[in-house]
């Protein structure tokens, strides 16, 4: 099983295409951070907005934390897409290119095989969560300080500087575990595709309705949205709530474990059983 | 025997790939399955290491029965199974690695086959450089990584130019040389009349009895064969000096030759003509 794991892990690192995310990250979040420390004043005024009238604010609100919190908070909708570049190949890539006709002919179960697949799947989605929220604090608190930081929750909410790193862990757990179903559901398509295109497409087909459902302010949308694992994607603003509401994150955790181990089950029966033809 | 194979029945939604697969082959020998395009034998190799996973029937090892998907049918048995394929992003030898990591094989055993393929000095170059001649070379040094008694080779001298069909044959009657048991699939006649100690042809998810070509074919005067215009075949035969027609029933006609070395001179007299099946008359009295 370790020598499975282990050569799903040299698979994976040898493509160029594991390194896409970590690269955007790593592109993007100084230039972000650049741009609140070159757009700080404004980008304080709009923060403050009317409140100047009533509050007098001494100093300056942007500093490290805050500049990640908004980081993140902006770019978690989008790294379903970049969670899914791992599991979209790890399988169809396989049936494609051919090569499970000479690796599955090997004295090895398929059912192991496809528990190395998941755990490496698992591995790079939670690398990535991880170094995208470290190198946002990274890298804002380099280049902005700290700080107190300013969130709006019922009107302002100042959290002092010890308690803020274990909230930004709190939503990188949660946040994760999303992204994990997310990788899961792609695997799952993986697992009946020919090519690694299309889970993607239907993944992130699937992460958009699931979306949209959450926003529109429709009744029966409402009903539906807490069973859905795509309403909980932006769970990294609750962790600067207070009272943290326990409840939400209790129902995000069951939720997507509920449809990661479906995703994951149905993936497996299929690969299990299914005729390697290509 | 050494394998055996028993009703093999394979079906795919409506269509019957493998309608009564039933064979053996003996230990030691060089066994051809010859076929058509579509006639089966790829979807046939894939069943002995699982790559197909629903199937019927039943297979002998040793003459024990052996259970669907048994791992001795990977332990003892070696694979290249259809064209070879690997993970081109990486070179000859990790390629090897990665298979060698999970088949409890140390790596001095990879340079061992790389030698034996001819590889060695291009074992660190990535697989996406080498040639079709090349990757199938390496097809063959994966499947006797592990060191197995019986290889299972899928049209091995497929899109090779006729250099790499040489070298291919020479590394199959080494490899046999070296006690091994091979089971190639081929469309391709000619090599079955140069590699194969032993045959059967496919044709519609049928097979025919082995043939053993060294010793009861060498002995006969008598042939059938089986073709797709047998009209034609006919006349040709009747053109030819070295066989006479006897008769013949449906698309079998029964001939009758001297000549030392019938397939090569049923190809050179039958060129363009599709032929499904070459038997013995001691198979005649089964055939019809």
């Amino acid at each position: 099983m370790i020598n499975l794991f282990y050569n799903e892990l040299i698979k994976a690192l040898y493509k160029r295409r594991t390194y896409i995310s970590f690269i955007l990250i790593t592109l993007l979040i100084p230039v972000v951070v650049y741009a609140i420390d070159y757009g700080a004043v404004s980008l304080e005024t709009k923060i403050y907005g009317q409140m100047q009238d009533s509050f007098i604010f001494i100093g300056s609100i942007i500093n490290g934390y805050l500049s990640a919190y908004l980081i993140i908070a902006i770019l978690i909708t989008h790294m379903p897409f970049l969670s899914t570049i791992i599991p979209s190949e790890i399988i169809s890539g396989e049936y494609s290119k051919g090569t499970f006709r000479i690796y599955l002919t090997r004295a090895i179960l398929r059912r192991n095989v496809f528990i190395s697949k998941v755990l490496v799947v698992f591995l790079y989605t939670t690398l990535m969560m991880f170094y995208f929220f470290s190198f946002s604090l990274f890298v804002s608190y380099l280049i902005l300080g700290d700080g107190e930081l300013i969130v709006f929750h019922r009107g302002i909410l100042l959290l002092s500087e010890d308690d803020i790193i274990w909230r930004f862990f709190l939503g990188f757990v949660f946040s994760n575990l999303v992204m994990i179903t997310v990788s899961s559901l792609c695997l799952f398509f993986s697992s009946f595709s020919k090519n690694s295109v299309t889970p993607i497409i239907s993944t992130i087909s699937i992460v958009f309705i699931g979306s949209a459902i959450s926003f529109i302010p429709i009744d029966i949308f409402e009903m539906i949205d807490p069973y859905l694992f795509t309403g909980y994607i932006d769970i990294f603003l609750l962790a600067f709530h207070y009272p943290i509401p326990t409840n939400i994150f209790f129902n995000c955790f069951l939720v997507c474990f509920i449809w990661s181990s479906l995703f994951i089950l149905a993936a497996y029966y299929n690969f299990t059983n299914r005729d390697i033809l290509e | 025997m050494i394998l055996e194979f028993k009703n093999i029945v394979k079906n795919y939604n409506q269509v019957e790939a493998l309608k009564d697969i039933s064979f053996s082959i003996p230990e030691n020998s060089i066994f051809g399955i010859l076929g058509a395009n579509g006639s089966g034998k790829s979807t046939f190799m894939k069943i002995l290491p699982g790559l197909i996973y629903d199937w019927s029937g039943k297979i002998f090892y040793k003459e024990k029965l052996i259970q669907k998907n048994d791992m001795i049918l990977k332990q003892e048995f070696g694979y290249l199974i259809e064209a070879p394929t690997f993970y081109e992003y990486l070179s000859a030898k990790k390629n090897l690695e990665i298979l060698a990591r999970i088949s409890n094989v140390n790596s001095s055993r990879i340079d061992e086959v790389l030698e034996l393929v001819e590889l060695s000095h291009r074992s660190k170059d990535k697989v996406s450089a080498y040639s079709y001649g090349m990757k199938q070379r390496l097809g063959i040094a994966q499947a006797l990584l592990h060191n197995p008694k019986i290889l299972i080779l899928d049209e091995p001298n497929n899109g090779l130019d006729p250099n790499g069909i040489n070298d291919m044959i020479r590394l199959i009657k080494n490899l046999k040389m070296q006690g091994k048991t091979i089971c190639l699939s081929t469309h391709n006649l000619k090599d079955v009349e140069e590699l194969c100690t032993d045959f059967t042809v496919f044709k519609d998810g049928y097979c025919s009895n082995s043939v053993s070509l060294n010793s009861q074919l060498n002995k006969s005067k008598k042939w059938i064969i089986t073709v797709k215009n047998p009209e034609l075949v006919i006349d040709k035969i009747n053109q030819s000096d070295e066989f006479s027609y006897i008769s013949s029933f449906n698309n079998n006609i029964i001939i009758e030759t001297n000549s030392k070395n019938t397939i090569k001179s049923l190809n050179v007299v039958l060129e363009n003509e599709e032929i499904y099946k070459i038997s013995k008359d001691s198979n005649l009295i089964e055939y019809f």
